[in-house]
C-alpha cells in the first residue's frame, strides 16, 4: 500500500514558528532571527545598537548559545530583557526553544525582539523561528567569498552585516568582491558594513530597524 | 548538518501517519531534498539506518529525489 504524504519533514517545526508569529504580531513585535559565524560579532552588534534605540523602542533579546549564559549577561547590561537558551549541542535554535524562552519575556512592555541564533552558517538557515525577517552577521575577517560559499543561509538575508570593519586595512577583504557574491546569492538584501566595536556603521543600522518598525 | 534531528523527525511524521493507515511495516520512503535544504542526503540515509532500528520502518528502502531549492519533503511511503 502506497501513502501520499506530501509534508514537510519540518512541518513541526513549521507549524509552531507560525504560532510564535502570530503570538508576536498579536503583541505588535517585530523580530529578527540572527545569524552568523562564531565570533562574527552578533552579540557585540547588538551591545552597541541596543544603547542608541530611542526610548519609545523597548527591546529584548534572546540569546542562543551551545552552552553558557555570558551572551545574555552582556546583554543585559545594556539594560534590556534577555533570556538565554542552551542548546546543549544541537547546531541551531528551533521554533520549540524560542517559544519557552518567550515564556520568559514580558511581551507587553516590547515593540522589538532580537533572536541571536547560534554561531553557525549552515544549521540555522533551515529553522524558522517565527521570525519577521533575517539578519545576516558576516565578518570581513571571514573573507569575501562567504555569500557564495554559503548560500543557503544568504539568500534567505533580508540584510547582511559585515562587521569589522575597523581592521580593514589588515586583511584582504574587498567589499567589491563581497558584494559580487551577494548579488548572485541574494541581490534583494541589504548590505551595511559596520564596525561594532569602533561604532561605524550603527546609525544606518539603528535607521533601518526603525524603518521596518 | 542535522541529519540526526531531520531524521527524528521523519520518523514521526510516517510512524503517525503509518499507525492512521494501519500499516505495521513499511518498506520504501519516497523523498524530496532541495540542494539548499543543508541536508547531504548520505548522511540522512546513515542516520535513518540507525534511528529506524527496532521500529516499523527498519530495512526502509530510501529513495530521494533532488531539487533545485530548500525542499525537505516526505513525498510518500509504502508498506504494508
Amino acid at each position: 500500500m502506497k501513502v501520499n504524504v506530501m509534508t514537510d519533514i519540518l512541518k513541526a517545526n513549521d507549524l509552531l514558528a507560525q504560532d510564535i508569529k502570530n503570538l508576536l504580531r498579536e503583541k505588535r513585535i517585530v523580530s529578527w532571527n540572527i545569524m552568523g559565524s562564531p565570533g562574527s560579532g552578533k552579540t557585540s552588534i547588538l551591545e552597541a545598537l541596543i544603547p542608541k534605540l530611542p526610548d519609545s523602542i523597548r527591546a529584548a533579546v534572546i540569546e542562543g548559545d551551545l552552552a553558557t549564559s555570558r551572551d545574555a549577561e552582556r546583554i543585559a547590561k545594556t539594560g534590556v530583557q534577555s533570556a538565554q537558551i542552551n542548546t546543549n549541542g544541537a547546531c541551531h535554535l528551533d521554533a520549540a526553544m524560542v517559544r519557552s524562552a518567550l515564556d520568559s519575556l514580558n511581551l507587553e512592555t516590547i515593540s522589538l525582539l532580537f533572536i541571536e541564533n547560534v554561531g553557525n552558517l549552515v544549521c540555522p538557515a533551515g529553522f524558522s523561528i517565527g521570525e519577521n525577517g533575517r539578519i545576516i552577521v558576516s565578518s570581513i575577517t571571514e573573507g569575501d567569498d562567504k555569500p557564495e560559499k554559503y548560500p543557503s543561509i544568504y539568500r534567505t538575508a533580508n540584510l547582511v552585516l559585515v562587521n569589522k570593519m575597523d581592521l580593514e586595512s589588515g586583511t584582504n577583504f574587498r567589499m567589491e568582491s563581497f558584494k559580487r557574491g551577494m548579488e548572485k546569492t541574494n541581490p534583494r538584501a541589504d548590505i551595511i558594513p559596520l564596525s561594532a566595536v569602533k561604532g561605524s556603521g550603527i546609525h544606518e543600522l539603528l535607521d533601518w530597524i526603525v524603518d521596518r518598525l | 548538518m542535522h541529519e540526526l534531528s531531520v531524521t527524528e523527525e521523519l520518523l514521526n511524521v510516517i510512524a503517525a501517519r503509518a499507525a492512521t493507515e494501519g500499516i505495521r511495516k513499511v518498506y520504501k520512503i519516497n523523498l524530496k531534498i532541495g540542494e539548499f535544504s543543508g541536508v547531504f542526503p548520505e548522511s540522512l540515509k546513515f542516520a535513518f539506518e540507525v534511528l529506524s532500528r527496532d521500529t516499523i520502518t527498519e530495512g526502509a528502502l530510501i529513495n530521494i529525489e533532488t531539487s533545485p531549492g530548500d525542499e525537505l519533503q516526505i513525498i510518500s511511503f509504502e508498506g504494508d
